[in-house]
């Protein structure tokens, strides 16, 4: 089982909907004023995937995970356990987005240190830095 | 309230994130571009926005009335968390 963690872009009640298809799903404990990178951060120590709408500032963020423990030669650096990204602009309801994220999890596809993004065309696909 | 007081209110700015377009709700941290992104999936129905963000009825008053007073921003905000440009699924 995974465990989703719902930052503060994501409504409340997609949180519910995962629970009704038997995943945990937390909304953030953390201040309303905490930054991504917090977010990031207590989600990846807990092995939990993130869930946001914020795909601008969260693949900036992903991109740093992945790139700096490689340049900067750090061993040991742990994997976030994935991020993903819903769409708005198609209109999903929090039914609609926890049963693309319970089958985004089904497909058995890699989410570790994994940005997924929606496209229309492919459905789930991973992000990859420029 | 009238809109402005209404925004003055609730509104305030993303410390993480300065400028108008990142603007949220106060205390409780949900961007006003979050809020608009969802209206569609609730029908464009404030109270069901309220409920599924678990936030005051007045607050997402005070996040569409500042949407109409800043359109252009929070469409080009919420277009740049898309994966590629908006269309019908």
């Amino acid at each position: 089982m995974v465990t989703f963690y719902l930052d503060r872009k994501l409504a409340v009640r997609v949180a519910d909907a995962l629970h009704r298809r038997g995943h945990q799903a937390v909304r953030t404990p953390l201040a309303p004023a905490s930054p991504d990178y917090a977010h990031l951060l207590f989600a990846a120590l807990r092995g939990w995937i993130l869930v946001t709408h914020n795909g601008r500032d969260f693949k900036l963020l992903h991109g740093a995970w992945q790139t700096w423990p490689v340049a900067l030669n750090v061993g040991g650096w742990p994997r976030h356990a994935g991020i993903v990204v819903p769409p708005q602009h198609l209109r999903w309801t929090e039914e609609r987005t926890a049963d693309e994220l319970d089958a985004l999890v089904a497909s058995g596809r890699r989410l570790a240190d994994t940005l997924y993004e929606w496209r229309a065309s492919a459905g789930w696909t991973p992000w990859m830095p420029p | 309230m009238n809109r402005a007081e209404l925004i003055a209110r609730y509104i305030e700015p993303d410390p993480w994130h300065p400028g108008p377009a990142d603007v949220q709700v106060r205390g409780y941290g949900v961007p006003v571009w979050a809020l608009v992104g969802h209206l569609p999936a609730v029908d464009y129905n404030p109270e069901q926005l309220a409920r599924a963000y678990d936030l005051p009825l007045e607050a997402v008053e005070a996040a569409l009335a500042y949407y109409e007073a800043n359109r252009a921003l929070i469409d080009g905000r919420l277009a740049a968390n898309a994966a590629e440009p908006a269309c019908a699924e």
